[in-house]
C-alpha cells in the first residue's frame, strides 16, 4: 500500500466577476437584463430532438489497492469523452457509448497509468481484463479541484480541462457530477497552465505555479457564463405563441446566431459574446420582417425579451367592407383643408389612430 | 376623411366649427383620388365616387385592431364606443 502524501495545498480561486444588472423598461420589444440565479437550471434548453443511437458498455477491474481511488477515462481520438471512478473493489463501467475504438485510461495518484484499446459494438458490453497499477518509484504532484457556475455555485459536470505542461504535453480530463477534477501525477516543478473552455462558459487560462513533488494543488474555479438571450415570440393580433419560428442574432462581428422557438414559443440564444450589440432577426413569409437591435448583454446576464410580429395577409373582405382587423394599415399621406399633409406613419410607435371614413359633401 | 376636394374639406370643417362653436382637434383629410380610401376597401360598393362610413382603430404598430362599419345612411357610432374600444386595447 502507499500512503497519499500530505503536503502543502495550493489553492487558487478565480474571482467571479461582478454582477451589473439593469432593470427593463415599459416598451415590451425593449430586452429585460438580469443575473443568473440560483434556481435557474443549469443545463441548456432545446427543442432539438435527441438523436435515438445504439450504444454499447464495457466494463472491467483494476486490482485493488487499499486507500487508491482509481480514475478510468474513455478517449476517443486523444479526447475524453467519458470518465468514472472505480468502486472500492477496483470495479468499473461506462455505459452510452457510441460503438467504435476507443482508449480506457486507468490510473490513480503515485501509480503509472495503464492503457488498453477496446472496440466498442452497440448493444454489447466490453470486457476489459484485470489490470494491476504500478506504484511509481519517485513522488509526483496533482491536481484537483471544483468547477461551479460562478452566478448559481452550482457544479458544472462533464467540463473539459486541459493541462498545459512546459513541454508542451496536453492532458485531458472531465468534471464529474460534482463538478470535481482531477489531473494525477503531472511533472513537478514545472509551470503549468489550466485551460478550461466549456460550452456557454467564458474560456480561462489559468498559470498554475511550479508544484512541489508529493504535493496536491487544489484550484477551485467558478466560471462566468456567457451572455444569454431569451424571449417569447407571439401573433401581435392572437396573441397565440408562434412555434418552430427562426430567429438570428447576428453580432457586430457578423457571426449568425439561431434560434429556433419551441412549442410555447419561447426561443433561447446561448454563449453568446460579451460586450456586443446584437440585432435580432425574425424572418417569416406569414410575418412582416422584424428586426430589433440589442444592447449589449453582460456576461453572466440573461437578456430577455417579448417579440409580437404581425401578420402579413389576411382574407379579402367584399368591396366597401374595410379591411379585416389584424391587417396592417396601408399608410397615406394626404392633406387636410389647409393644405397641411398628414401620413399615418407620423403616428408610427407613439399612439393608436381612429380612421374615420365618411361620406363628405355628396 | 373623404373624397371631397380641398376646398369641399375646408368647407365641411368651418361648418362643423360653427356648428359646435369650437375648434376641431383632429385632422379632416381630403382623398380626392380615392386612392387611400380604396387601399382601406373603404369604396362605397354602390357609388365608386364615395367612401361608406367605416371607423377603424389602429395600433401603434400600424396594424388595425377594431373596425366598425356603418350599415344605414346616418348610422354612425357614437365617440363614446370608440373611446370605449381604445380602452380596451
Amino acid at each position: 500500500m502507499r500512503n497519499e502524501p500530505i503536503g502543502k495545498v495550493f489553492a487558487l480561486m478565480l474571482l467571479g466577476v461582478m454582477l451589473i444588472v439593469w432593470s427593463g423598461c415599459g416598451d415590451s420589444d425593449e430586452p429585460l437584463v438580469k443575473a443568473e440565479t440560483p434556481s435557474e437550471p443549469e443545463e441548456l434548453t432545446s427543442d432539438t430532438p435527441i438523436p435515438v443511437t445504439l450504444t454499447g458498455s464495457l466494463k472491467g477491474e483494476v486490482e485493488k489497492i487499499v486507500g487508491v481511488q482509481f480514475n478510468i477515462r474513455l478517449l476517443q481520438d486523444g479526447t475524453v469523452v467519458s470518465s468514472v471512478e472505480a468502486d472500492a473493489d477496483g470495479n468499473y463501467r461506462i455505459d452510452n457509448i457510441a460503438p467504435g475504438v476507443y482508449t480506457v485510461q486507468m490510473t490513480a495518484r503515485g501509480y503509472e497509468a495503464v492503457e488498453q484499446t477496446v472496440q466498442i459494438h452497440a448493444d454489447d458490453v466490453a470486457l476489459l481484463d484485470r489490470v494491476a497499477l504500478k506504484a511509481l518509484e519517485i513522488p509526483v504532484p496533482h491536481i484537483q479541484g471544483r468547477l461551479l457556475n460562478q452566478a448559481t455555485k452550482q457544479p458544472l459536470d462533464r467540463a473539459r480541462l486541459q493541462l498545459l505542461d512546459e513541454t508542451g504535453n496536453v492532458r485531458e480530463v472531465l468534471t464529474n457530477e460534482t463538478g470535481a477534477f482531477e489531473f494525477e501525477n503531472v511533472p513537478a516543478e514545472q509551470q503549468l497552465t489550466l485551460i478550461i473552455d466549456t460550452d456557454g462558459f467564458e474560456r480561462q487560462e489559468l498559470p498554475i505555479p511550479p508544484i512541489p513533488a508529493g504535493e496536491i494543488a487544489t484550484v477551485d474555479v467558478e466560471l462566468v457564463r456567457l451572455p444569454r438571450f431569451r424571449g417569447l415570440l407571439s401573433d401581435h393580433i392572437t396573441k397565440q405563441p408562434l412555434a418552430g419560428f427562426l430567429l438570428q442574432l447576428i453580432d457586430e462581428a457578423g457571426n449568425v446566431h439561431e434560434a429556433t422557438t419551441r412549442g410555447t414559443g419561447l426561443f433561447a440564444f446561448e454563449g453568446l459574446p460579451a460586450g456586443q450589440r446584437f440585432t435580432l432577426l425574425i424572418n417569416h413569409e406569414k410575418y412582416e420582417k422584424q428586426e430589433l437591435l440589442i444592447d449589449p448583454i453582460p456576461a453572466g446576464e440573461v437578456a430577455i425579451t417579448e417579440v409580437e410580429l404581425v401578420p402579413l395577409d389576411r382574407d379579402q373582405l367584399p368591396v366597401g367592407e374595410g379591411l379585416e382587423v389584424g391587417t396592417k394599415a396601408p399608410d397615406f399621406r394626404l392633406p387636410d383643408g389647409d393644405g397641411k399633409i398628414h401620413a399615418l406613419a407620423d403616428y408610427a410607435g407613439q399612439n393608436k389612430v381612429v380612421l374615420v371614413f365618411d361620406r363628405g359633401n355628396w | 376623411m373623404s373624397s371631397d376636394d380641398l376646398a369641399d374639406t375646408r368647407r365641411a370643417v368651418d361648418r362643423a366649427k360653427r356648428r359646435f362653436g369650437a375648434d376641431i382637434r383632429f385632422p379632416v383629410l381630403s382623398d380626392a383620388e380615392r386612392l387611400t380610401i380604396a387601399a382601406y376597401n373603404a369604396t362605397d360598393p354602390f357609388n365608386a365616387q364615395l367612401a361608406r362610413p367605416i371607423t377603424y382603430i389602429i395600433d401603434e404598430r400600424g396594424v388595425i385592431r377594431w373596425k366598425f362599419l356603418d350599415i344605414r345612411v346616418g348610422d354612425r357610432i357614437p365617440s363614446a364606443e370608440i373611446i370605449n374600444e381604445l380602452e380596451q386595447l
